[in-house]
């Protein structure tokens, strides 16, 4: 099993069946774990990755669920940008899956050689480069609960090389495979009851009461026996 | 320009202001701080008296915090609702009377008010930035177990499209209606080609106006400046969506407008409506304040090119309502 086995493995553990994007040979090692799970997790193939970050911002909306958007290195991930602004602004849970240059040429003037993980620090409230094969699984489930928790962006850029590499590698013991899960964390607390009876306590005095409502930022739990 | 009069006269007139997970940005709407009481609910405790001063935070998930609070709330006398639905009920009647008018060119409100009748109770509707959105928050009602979305804090063009295109992906089974304008169409124009590609029953209605009216207004009613760089190109979106592959229909005639939508609403297949509307019909906010009626006239006097256009047209439009 290779990086990009587990992370959509992990994807699909937190019930994500569904990821908006493009293909390109800075993210072609994911787009091939993707084809072999092609019955369980729907790729939806679109014409600028800016519409695929749209469209997983709009299925968060939607569903209540994390939506997720690939892209590929360079130009393909800098195309995602706005759309995630989009989700960030609004509160939508979204992941965002970028690639980036085979690792010893990062930092080289390579071709398509953006630091995405500097390029999206604004717009993610968790956004990190997957340094090894070992790395993946942890870094898949933080980022997707980063997401969830805190109604926004989470990024994870891989270079090439990781994409492929062997999870065994360069695994440290301080990491053992499986120590992080899925479980749901979804608060449901209430204020304290004085704060309730404040609260009810001003709205019955009052004679003349709109409100303005939103849908909020309601999240329902995910699908985890998908 | 999104609200109407009636939301907008319950918010001048409350003595208490409920805010329920909503960080609806547009403070100068809101009641003056320390003219009202607050109570607010919001899941996030940095967001607590973000745009008005809580006298009671309630940091909570809405759904469970309602279910405890509701309870406790007791009866009121209905003077204040029964008010704000009378002016309701009003403004829908003027919404109505600017809905059905049969001015040629095709008023936007027309198309609005003819959608509004037939999209469907369990219909996803989604719209994009600009004008389009008032047309879309004017008319089409959200009735119970739709879904409406559009790009809310960001406001950014383009988002429409791809955002129909998630719903049907996320909901196969249920009619999208995509509500966007002829700017906002172009800027992610490609994606007509995934509609058809994976043949998703999205209903896109253009409305065609051959221009980037939101920003125009702007120039013209926040500057005082005659307006620039607005155009748009006058793209035949129907025969583009046909290059895509997708079914589309032209409507200009506000007589026929309604007849026409019908005989595409049913489709479970893509369609693309091109509506083609005046452009010197202006999104009015329910309430003009002096001073942008001044610097509209400023706009005019400095020498905006369509300024007999927009004089006729909104002279015509306003006698009409005052009568």
């Amino acid at each position: 099993m290779n990086a990009s086995d587990l992370l959509v493995e992990r994807m699909m553990e937190w019930g994500v069946d569904t990821i908006f994007g493009l293909p390109g040979d800075g993210i072609n090692g994911v787009f091939e774990a993707l084809r072999k799970q092609k019955d369980k997790i729907r790729f939806i193939h679109v014409r600028h990755e800016e519409s695929a970050a749209f469209m997983a911002c709009a299925y968060a909306k939607f569903t209540g669920r994390l939506g997720v958007c690939i892209a590929t290195s360079g130009p393909g991930g800098i195309h995602l940008l706005n759309g995630l602004y989009d989700a960030k602004l609004d509160g939508a849970p979204v992941l965002a899956i970028t690639g980036l240059q085979h690792s010893d040429l990062i930092g080289t003037f390579t071709q398509q050689d953006v630091a995405l993980d500097k390029l999206f620090m604004d717009v993610a409230v968790y956004n990190e480069r997957v340094m090894n094969g070992a790395h993946v699984e942890s870094l898949t489930d933080l980022a997707i609960r980063s997401a969830l928790s805190k109604r926004g962006v989470a990024h994870l850029t891989l270079p090439v090389d990781v994409q492929v590499q062997e999870i065994k590698k360069g695994r440290s013991p301080r990491n053992p495979l499986h120590h992080t899960s899925t479980a749901p964390a979804f608060p449901e607390h209430l204020p304290a009851q004085v704060d309730l009876e404040h609260a009810a306590d001003i709205l019955n005095r009052g004679k003349k009461s709109p409100f303005l409502p939103a849908r909020g930022r309601c999240m329902r739990r995910m699908n985890w026996n998908a | 320009m999104l609200g109407t009069e009636p939301s907008q006269d319950a918010l001048e007139r409350c003595d208490t202001l409920f805010i329920v997970g909503s960080s609806f940005p547009y403070i100068e709407f809101l009641p003056e701080p320390g003219t009202v009481k607050c109570v607010q609910i919001e899941i996030d405790p940095q967001r607590v008296s973000l745009r008005h001063p809580a006298d009671v935070a309630l940091v909570a998930d809405t759904r469970t915090c309602l279910r405890a609070l509701i309870p406790m709330l007791t009866q009121h006398d209905h003077d204040f609702l029964t008010k704000a639905q009378e002016g309701k009920s009003h403004w829908q009647k003027l919404m109505e009377e600017r809905g059905t008018r049969a001015d040629k060119p095709m008023k936007p409100d027309v198309v609005g008010w003819e959608l509004g009748k037939r999209i469907p109770a369990n219909a996803i509707v989604t719209s994009d930035s600009g004008t389009i959105t008032t047309w879309w928050a004017r008319y089409v009602p959200a009735l119970r177990g739709q879904k409406h979305s559009c790009s809310g804090n960001l406001a950014t063009m383009a988002c429409g499209l791809p955002y129909a295109i998630a719903a049907a992906v996320a909901y196969p089974d249920r009619p999208v209606y995509c509500i966007i304008g002829d700017g906002g169409l172009s800027m992610l124009m490609g994606e007509l080609i995934t509609v058809a590609a994976y043949k998703l029953n999205i209903k896109i209605v253009v409305i065609k106006n051959n221009t980037l009216g939101q920003i125009k207004w702007e120039q013209m009613v926040f500057l005082g400046n005659p307006e620039y760089g607005c155009d748009l190109y006058p793209a035949d979106f129907v025969a583009i969506a046909r290059g895509a592959g997708i079914d589309a229909i032209h409507i200009e005639d506000a007589s026929r407008c309604g007849e026409q939508l019908d005989s595409v609403v049913n489709q479970k297949l893509p369609v693309l409506i091109e509506a083609v509307v005046d452009q010197f019909t202006p999104p009015l906010p329910a309430k003009i304040k002096a001073s942008q009626a001044l610097k509209l006239a400023e706009a005019l006097l400095r020498g905006e090119p369509c300024r007999t256009k927009i004089i006729m047209t909104n002279l015509h439009d306003s006698v009409r309502e005052l009568v």
